[in-house]
């Protein structure tokens, strides 16, 4: 009760002074509305938006492979294993990805569920090679990958292992950063919304890049063009 | 509560002398002048190709005005978004208060091992230093704050902490904290630190960030980063606190999109981060992500920059760091010569105003009001406007408004520059003068003996007057 009470009354002491400070010079502002000035115009083909997006994301040290459906994309995904020498993958939870799993037998499998608080799962993580995940959309202006935590458990899968292995539909490519927040607006945000431009980077001894630092240091989005 | 970082040689209060030292010293120069120059370039090249930047700039200004205006409103919508989001929301007055906050959270959950991505507000509280004197141990995971860490510093500049640092200094660090192999090689560097830190993120029990924006009407705040050390953080412990400065609070979802462009061109010249993420609330049961979110609503000093519109412009600041890259005064001692966790111009600014006691009271004074600040700065902030008013209210070094001969001299000057016929008889005295000043020697004489002169010419030269006024030469029509 007690502790309570206190904290109640940081709270009010704090708003007390902004309010006081604020009555010194009161003036009403209109909030700006509108689109953000510049904003891109909405590519209206799909084919735009995935042409931005895919050259947008390759200077930004990402690299793309478009396939036009989900068979093409394991093909792919198997080319890259072979290429990359891919022994041990993690992998979220997401259904569309067992024909990857299927078509990889022989790799080492670490499942997002088994890494969950507390799993044993969590010590194998670190030991992963890559990581592969869905995306649940993408931002052409920016060549973004957008990741929803409630779709999915991707979060550590995306993150810990040095290469990043992304599956995206091109039709889930939002035009700019807009009408990307725009859909998130309507429809709710997760717990944790991360955009994703490229690999891991720094500049912070003598302002020279370096890729890879905490995050991965290599990105790959396969990027499926079918329409439905 | 001190702005002054803790272990920090430069003193406060003695900007003169910091600046002193640190002009003397030829490999923070080099260093200073390399990396400064490198992102101011960057960050033009950004810029030119946005043609609708200045109206971005606007846009961002009437947001943020706007948004100050009523910040007791958005404050309390970002709550109660917050809170039903499932997010833990503190409110501290201080510095100290969001301290306590912190360890109390650390101390309930048993922490033992706290990690921390970038956070400039963290600094200012000095939490580190209040929770490993409670005995935690807190680890910097920001390449940079981990370089300085490692080094007993402060950072030295808003978004790049270790730009003082040249290579062959990082290496030699390394090296000996870390008990490594010599190298000045940017990527060896690097990955030592990504192998050390890897181990701590698996081990930590909570972690802390700080946020760029916090969204009142979805109680969410996002975090903007490059190396993925945020994400990191706030995924694998169990419980995530984040410091918020009050003024970091903006409306809607879609403000975040004018500032998204502005922040990264401004500050590195990247038309966007690697990462942007996005808390909305603490991890749903059975899902990845800490059991536990927590927002420390930090004021120490904020609300009372409210008090009028243009000292409130100087809370719109997004912390990009331009203003650093492009000050001729910064570009020449660095960070640390202002002796406060928020240097260059905007720290020459918000430390005398932060600060409950005399912090920085020099630091506006440490300008030449050239303006390049201004120009470049995303939401506008008037920074000369701001440097002259304090320093029309503060106390000059010294303690005096002015000293009393600095205070007679200027009032015999202006006596003879408000009066025409006064202001002839001294210029002619001058050019009398000529020939006595044309000599070097009895020039050096002459500014010996006059203080203010001595001053002056310890960097300057001492000009010879005109052979012949303006107004003469005008009645002649032409060159003389």
């Amino acid at each position: 009760m007690e502790a309570r009470r206190r904290t109640v009354s940081h709270r009010e002491t704090l708003l007390q002074r902004v309010r006081a400070a604020l009555a010194e010079q009161p003036v009403e502002l209109p909030l700006p509305t509108g689109a953000t000035p510049g904003s891109p115009e909405e590519w209206q083909l799909p084919r735009d938006r995935l042409a931005s997006f895919s050259e947008i994301l390759t200077q930004s040290g990402g690299s793309v492979h478009s396939v036009r459906n989900l068979s093409e994309a394991v093909q792919a995904f198997r080319r890259l294993v072979e290429e990359l020498g891919l022994e041990r993958i993690a992998i979220s939870d997401a259904t569309e990805l067992h024909d990857f799993v299927a078509a990889v037998p022989d790799a080492r499998w670490t499942l997002a569920q088994d890494l969950l608080e507390g799993s044993p799962g969590r010590e194998d993580l670190f030991d992963c090679q890559a990581g592969l995940h869905l995306a649940q959309g993408g931002v052409a202006e920016t060549g973004t990958l957008i990741l929803d935590s409630r779709k999915e458990l991707h979060r550590l899968t995306s993150l810990v292992p040095p290469v990043d292995i992304a599956i995206l539909w091109a039709r889930e490519i939002h035009a700019n950063l807009g009408s990307a927040l725009g859909h998130f607006e309507e429809h709710g945000l997760p717990p944790t919304l991360t955009l994703v431009t490229g690999p891991s980077r720094t500049a912070d001894i003598e302002l020279e890049l370096v890729v890879g630092v905490h995050g991965p240091a290599v990105l790959h989005v396969i990027l499926i063009t079918e329409e439905s | 509560m001190s702005l002054n970082p803790a272990s920090q040689p430069s003193q406060a209060g003695e900007f003169a002398e910091n600046a002193r030292r640190a002009l003397q010293d030829e490999g923070l120069r080099d260093a200073l002048r390399h990396a400064t120059g490198l992102i101011h370039e960057r960050r033009g090249a950004a810029v030119e190709r946005v043609s609708e930047w200045p109206e971005l700039r606007q846009r961002a200004k009437e947001l943020k005005a706007a948004t100050l205006a009523r910040l007791d409103h958005w404050l309390e919508l970002f709550e109660e978004r917050a809170m039903a989001a499932g997010t833990q929301v503190h409110w501290a007055g201080d510095g100290a208060e969001a301290n306590r906050i912190v360890s109390a959270i650390a101390a309930r959950v048993g922490a033992r091992t706290l990690v921390k991505s970038k956070s400039m507000t963290t600094e200012e509280t000095h939490l580190n230093a209040h929770l490993e004197q409670e005995g935690y141990r807190v680890i910097e995971t920001d390449l940079g704050e981990y370089i300085i860490q490692l080094a007993g510093e402060a950072p030295s500049h808003i978004i790049v902490p270790a730009i003082h640092k040249r290579r062959q200094d990082i290496g030699a660090l390394f090296q000996s904290a870390l008990n490594v192999e010599t190298t000045d090689d940017p990527k060896a560097l690097t990955q030592v630190a990504r192998e050390r830190l890897r181990e701590e993120f698996a081990r930590a029990d909570v972690g802390i960030s700080g946020a760029n924006f916090a969204v009142a009407e979805t109680g969410s705040f996002l975090v903007l980063e490059n190396e993925g050390n945020a994400r990191l953080t706030t995924s694998l412990p169990r419980v995530h606190i984040a410091m918020i400065g009050i003024e970091k609070v903006i409306p809607r979802l879609s403000d975040l999109e004018v500032f998204l462009r502005l922040l990264p061109r401004s500050g590195t010249g990247q038309h966007l981060t690697s990462y942007q993420s996005i808390f909305t609330g603490p991890r749903s049961e059975g899902r990845e992500g800490p059991e536990e979110l927590h927002v420390i609503l930090l004021d120490n000093g904020r609300s009372s920059m409210l008090k009028d519109e243009l000292s409130r412009q100087a809370l719109a600041c997004i912390r990009c760091g331009a203003c650093l890259n492009v000050c001729p005064v910064y570009g020449e001692i660095g960070g640390h010569a202002y002796a406060s966790v928020y240097p260059g111009p905007i720290g020459s600014v918000i430390t005398p105003m932060l600060s409950q006691s005399e912090e920085g009271q020099d630091l506006p004074f440490a300008s030449s009001l050239c303006g390049a600040c201004r120009d470049v700065c995303p939401v506008g902030i008037d920074l000369p406007a701001l440097l002259l008013r304090l320093r029309s209210q503060l106390k000059a070094p010294g303690g005096q408004s002015s000293s009393r001969p600095e205070a007679r001299g200027f009032r015999l000057w202006s006596w003879f520059m408000t009066n025409q016929a006064r202001y002839r008889w001294m210029a002619g005295v001058l050019r009398l003068g000529r020939p006595m000043l044309g000599n070097a020697r009895a020039r050096s004489i002459l500014a010996r003996l006059l203080p203010p002169l001595r001053a002056w010419t310890t960097a300057r030269e001492l000009r010879l007057p005109a052979a012949r006024s303006f107004r003469e030469q005008w009645k002649r029509g032409g060159e003389q």
